[in-house]
């Protein structure tokens, strides 16, 4: 049996006890994320425990978007990638509240946001999962899932499609 | 602290830059440092322009770059020569990846 669930973000989930240490994604999580859920901005998804009771306690979180990429030219890369516009999935947050460190959550989270971005863009293509980091400190957090920095100046990672594939896939129910 | 109040345009069209034409209808109160709120009324005079005006003009800019950033990406050249060389020669998933992933597998499921 799971220990946690990965669940849309709803009303039975409680969001203004959620504390990461970051204000910004604690308020993007307490007054936006429903909003740009309902209105199809972006989605959020939400960690709890499997056998969590209502309200049920955020443990951590993660908000998944489309995001238009574009370049004049794209220097090396095989033939075949139009020039004008390619999608990728962006993961724009990811949080981890304070009371829950320590159990792995950050990593399930990832972990978990590279399988639904894959199958994404499995389902309507991608060049691959787009984050951003909100900090330099994150910048080493990400590296080591394998997220590279796409400019030296920039808090932007990227991580190409194929190398979502780990193999391994996480039980949907 | 000092108090400027804005006034945001609602209730139009958007405009080619995404910020509403048209009457100014609503209005966003809000408290300044005195340090803050003087350098602004300096910039606002050196630009020739009432504060609350000046004040409008910042904040839609800023507003429209977050916004673009989290739909639009213009990769620059450096982004796209390394997105490009990532796209050809895709890195293997790391050991950190492959145990989150198997930590996932182990222990959450996708509810929806």
């Amino acid at each position: 049996m799971s220990s946690y669930a990965l669940e849309l973000l709803a009303g039975c989930h409680s969001r203004g006890e959620f504390v990461s240490g970051l204000e910004s994604v604690d308020r993007y999580l307490r007054e936006t994320a429903r909003s740009h859920l309902e209105k199809g901005v972006s989605v959020t998804r939400v960690l709890v425990a499997a056998d969590a009771i209502l309200p049920k306690a955020v443990l951590g979180y993660f908000t998944l978007s489309n995001i238009t990429v574009e370049a004049k030219e794209w220097p090396g890369v095989p033939r075949g990638l139009p020039r004008q516009s390619v999608s990728a999935v962006l993961l724009g947050r990811l949080a981890v509240a304070q009371s829950a460190r320590g159990q792995g959550i950050g990593s399930m989270l990832v972990a978990t946001a590279c399988q639904l971005a894959r199958e994404t863009i499995a389902r309507t293509g991608g060049v691959g999962l787009v984050v951003d980091a909100a900090n330099e400190d994150v910048i080493g957090f990400y590296a080591r899932y394998g997220f590279r920095r796409v400019a030296s100046d920039s808090l932007r990672m990227f991580l190409p499609a194929a190398s979502l594939e780990t193999g391994m896939e996480i039980a949907k129910g | 602290m000092l108090t400027f109040g804005v006034k945001t345009k609602l209730k139009t069209a958007p405009t080619k830059r995404g910020r509403p034409a048209g009457a100014a209808t609503k209005r966003i109160n809000t408290r300044f440092p005195v340090d803050l709120a003087e350098k602004i009324e300096y910039a606002a005079a050196l630009r020739g322009v009432a504060v609350a005006a000046f004040i409008h003009e910042a904040v839609a800019d800023r507003a429209d770059r977050i916004i673009e950033a989290e739909s639009h990406w213009q990769l620059t050249r450096e982004e796209s020569v390394n997105v490009a060389a990532m796209i050809a020669k895709p890195p293997k998933p790391t050991q950190t990846m492959r145990n989150a992933t198997k930590l996932a597998a182990s222990h959450v499921v996708i509810r929806s």
